[in-house]
């Protein structure tokens, strides 16, 4: 990585380090192999860490330590009293891995899988829609049935009005909607019980079928995969896409659009709040992080000490601001309004321009905190104020008035036990026994076949989780 | 005079009629996913979005190959594929003959124990963490070695070539030596090229092996820079979007995720096709004189 930003942390803290890479397919034959042969590097940074494998590794003393007082490092101590999940991971009070913190919403603690449309072709329909606009569940299947009846866009037969990011992979997290814990568990008077059954289930499926079956989605898209669907919406063909929306992606969906769509500018672009049936919006609490880094349990001290150091570096201020622009004074420069003015066009940070390295570095700071975190700079010129604050902000400040929130319950999700841990191949298989009732002209009974098919494994997982958890 | 002999034509029976329907579909069925494929690799987001059916994009675009070979490290992990099938034929091209060469001599001391040792392998191994322990040990990890090394012999392919060896006369060697000739020259001058359509065959199986390779390039190399093609191939259809993710769409050139894939898909298949038409005249050859016996 010969980059500035990590040629001035090699040299600030006197470390020299390779990236020995694990390629993203067998990633898990790879790291397991590693573990079993105690082949790891130094320093681990673990992608999508598996809980179950965290937790008997750290005990088979693969990992090191990380030390209790951070105190020497405050930005990442600061990290573990903001968030829930660092007490999750402590195994015999031992915190083995530290998370990679999403910084997708600073605003609050709701997920960002949000409701974004054309606002110009709701204009279009003559509909003077705010960039935010509030609409009830019904108000907002009537916008979708106005849309594929006046065809703002002039696309034909290849209107969709309302896309999901992974086609119908992505109902059933829509579902939850109706019932958030459609693949999971819920608690009913002290005892958790399986929560597919929940007769919402049904209303969510119903639900989506109407749309389905009234052509308001894309015919295959319940074959989707790999963003199929977010990826239609930003080509021009979709009205509206429920997506993961983070201020981040938010913000590259924008700029995408906005070179993509001819004639198509970032006001083009609204987010819809949308109430369900009980008046509130049904919001999810996000997930906090995704991967981790960990240390070989061979790891010297004073290796774990540097990289540690080298983490709480990259969280100050002046060097996300070098994350974000460059070299300062070559790159950017900042009056004394903070307003940061860039020496560079966005060509020259792309693949193979002069400038490549500003988005290449990104990938040092993301070993430690995932993303986002320019985006809130004072004065950066990367992050539209529109995006940020009218869409962004404005959609979490209303989510806020009325909100039906569900909690995360990492408790129940790190717990492990037999019947629990084979049940969760059902729980992870909910989605495909929800497209094939979606698509099914007898939705009920092939939604029920799946309850009656597996509701003796629930109960067996449930009595284990109950024993723990139930009151 | 001259009578023209009129050339009877075969009358064409329903078998040929439905064979020739099986097989243009099956044809089809392979020939089309592929062309589709192709025109993917040269058309917009755009494009393929408004109108992914088309059998021809409007506007052809090498946009996507661009972004492959500029955004991502796809040329240096074709030179290194392109060194991997090289010098990986030529090695276990060399212990493969050498070895099939020797156990094909009756008079082979150990002959039948170590043509047993080697069959013992076809059945037995030690499975993924011993053998990942074997090249650690020998200190090839993270060196182009751990690819070249661990899948150099196939017995498979030696037992092939220790038969097509032993097919040969042995008169044609005691005549050479008669004329002076040592061991070595009689293997270079006179056998192997005897044998010549079988290691064509060979060649191909071993080519074919190397430029597909990536698992053992994911197990024993860390270090990307040494990655064959196939497995930055791989990386590319996990990653795709992360590809694209860094190419700014302020920069003017949007990508596209799926048309990025079936470029690289392209690239790594189309120089392994182009060896085919070259060997293949020897490849039919050497099948065939593997399975006829005088």
């Amino acid at each position: 990585m010969d980059y500035p930003l990590v040629a001035e942390a090699c040299e600030k803290f006197n470390i020299d380090f390779t990236v020995q890479l694990v390629a993203w397919d067998n990633w898990d034959d790879v790291t397991r192999t590693l573990a079993a042969t105690d082949s790891f590097p130094e320093v681990i940074a673990w992608y999508n860490l598996n809980y179950t494998e965290y937790v008997e590794w750290a005990q088979e003393g693969i990992f090191k330590a990380i030390p209790d007082d951070l105190s020497a490092y405050p930005n990442l101590e600061a990290l573990t009293e903001k968030y829930t999940i660092f007490d999750k991971l402590l195994v015999d009070g031992n915190l083995y891995a530290f998370p990679k913190i999403k910084n997708n919403n600073p605003y609050n603690e709701y997920d960002s899988y949000m409701f974004a449309y054309r606002r110009d072709w709701a204009n279009a329909m003559g509909l003077d829609y705010a960039p935010v606009q509030e609409l009830t569940w019904d108000e907002f299947k009537e916008y979708l049935r106005k849309v594929k009846e006046e065809d703002p866009g002039q696309l034909g037969d290849k209107l969709i009005p309302f896309d999901f990011e992974n086609g119908g992979n992505s109902w059933c997290g829509f579902a939850r909607k109706w019932n958030p814990y459609i693949s999971s568990y819920k608690m009913v008077d002290g005892q958790y019980v399986w929560g597919a059954p929940d007769q919402t289930s049904m209303e969510a499926i119903l639900e989506i079928k109407e749309l389905y079956d009234e052509g308001l989605l894309a015919t295959d898209s319940y074959t989707d995969a790999n963003n199929a669907g977010k990826e239609r919406f930003m080509a021009g063909r979709s009205a509206v896409i429920y997506s993961n929306l983070g201020p981040s992606i938010l913000q590259d969906t924008v700029n995408q659009m906005v070179s993509t769509i001819d004639g198509f500018k970032e006001e083009d672009l609204g987010l819809f709040t949308v109430k369900m049936d009980d008046g509130k919006y049904a919001v999810s609490q996000m997930d906090e992080w995704w991967g981790s880094f960990a240390f070989d349990n061979d790891c010297p001290d004073e290796v774990m000490e540097r990289w540690l150091a080298v983490g709480n570096w990259l969280l100050e201020q002046e060097q996300i601001e070098k994350y974000a622009y460059g070299v300062e004074g070559e790159d950017w420069t900042k009056d004394a309004d903070g307003n940061v003015t860039l020496n560079y066009t966005a060509e020259e940070t792309a693949a193979g321009g002069d400038k490549e390295y500003i988005t290449n570095q990104r990938a040092f700071q993301k070993y430690f905190i995932l993303e986002g975190l320019d985006l809130f700079l004072e004065g950066n010129p990367n992050a539209s104020d529109y995006v940020i604050n009218d869409l962004f902000k404005t959609n979490m400040e209303t989510w806020e008035i009325n909100p039906n929130y569900t909690p995360s319950n990492y408790d129940l999700t790190y717990f492990s036990s037999p019947e629990k841990d084979a049940f969760a191949s059902v729980l992870n298989s909910t989605s495909d026994d929800f497209i094939q009732a979606v698509i099914s002209d007898d939705p009920e009974t092939v939604w029920n076949q799946f309850i009656d098919e597996n509701v003796e494994q629930a109960e067996r997982a449930c009595e284990e989780v109950n024993e723990v958890f139930g009151e | 005079m001259a009578q023209k002999v009129k050339k009877k034509r075969k009358p064409i029976k329903v078998f040929d009629i439905v064979s020739f329907c099986i097989l243009t579909l099956l044809m089809l069925i392979v020939l089309i996913p592929f062309y589709l494929t192709i025109i993917q690799s040269f058309m917009t987001q755009q494009e393929y979005i408004m109108n992914s059916n088309t059998f021809w994009p409007t506007k052809p675009t090498l946009g996507n190959y661009r972004d492959i070979f500029v955004g991502s490290t796809m040329v240096r992990s074709f030179g290194n594929s392109v060194f991997y099938t090289v010098f990986g034929v030529i090695f276990s091209m060399f212990i493969t003959t050498t070895l099939a060469y020797g156990l094909a001599k009756k008079g082979y001391p150990g002959r039948s124990f170590f043509q047993n040792l080697a069959i013992f392998t076809m059945y037995f191994g030690g499975g993924l963490i011993p053998f990942f322990l074997l090249v650690k040990q020998l200190g090839i990890i993270n060196t182009r070695w751990a690819i070249i090394l661990p899948s150099a012999f196939s017995v498979f392919n030696m037992i092939i070539l220790r038969n097509f060896f032993e097919q040969l006369p042995p008169d044609l060697e005691e005549a050479a030596t008669l004329d002076g000739a040592g061991p070595l020259r009689v293997f270079w001058t006179i056998d192997l090229p005897l044998v010549k359509p079988a290691l064509a065959t060979l060649v191909l199986f071993y080519a074919v092996g190397r430029w597909n390779e990536w698992f053992y390039a994911s197990l024993f190399l860390g270090n990307a820079k040494l990655w064959p093609m196939q497995l930055e191939l791989r990386q590319i259809l996990w990653s795709s979007s992360e590809i694209v993710g860094n190419i700014p769409p302020e920069a003017g050139r949007p990508s596209f995720s799926e048309g990025l894939k079936a470029a690289a898909v392209m690239v790594t298949m189309l120089p392994i096709m182009l060896v085919y038409p070259f060997l293949q005249r020897y490849f039919v050859k050497g099948v065939m004189i593997g399975a006829i016996k005088s």
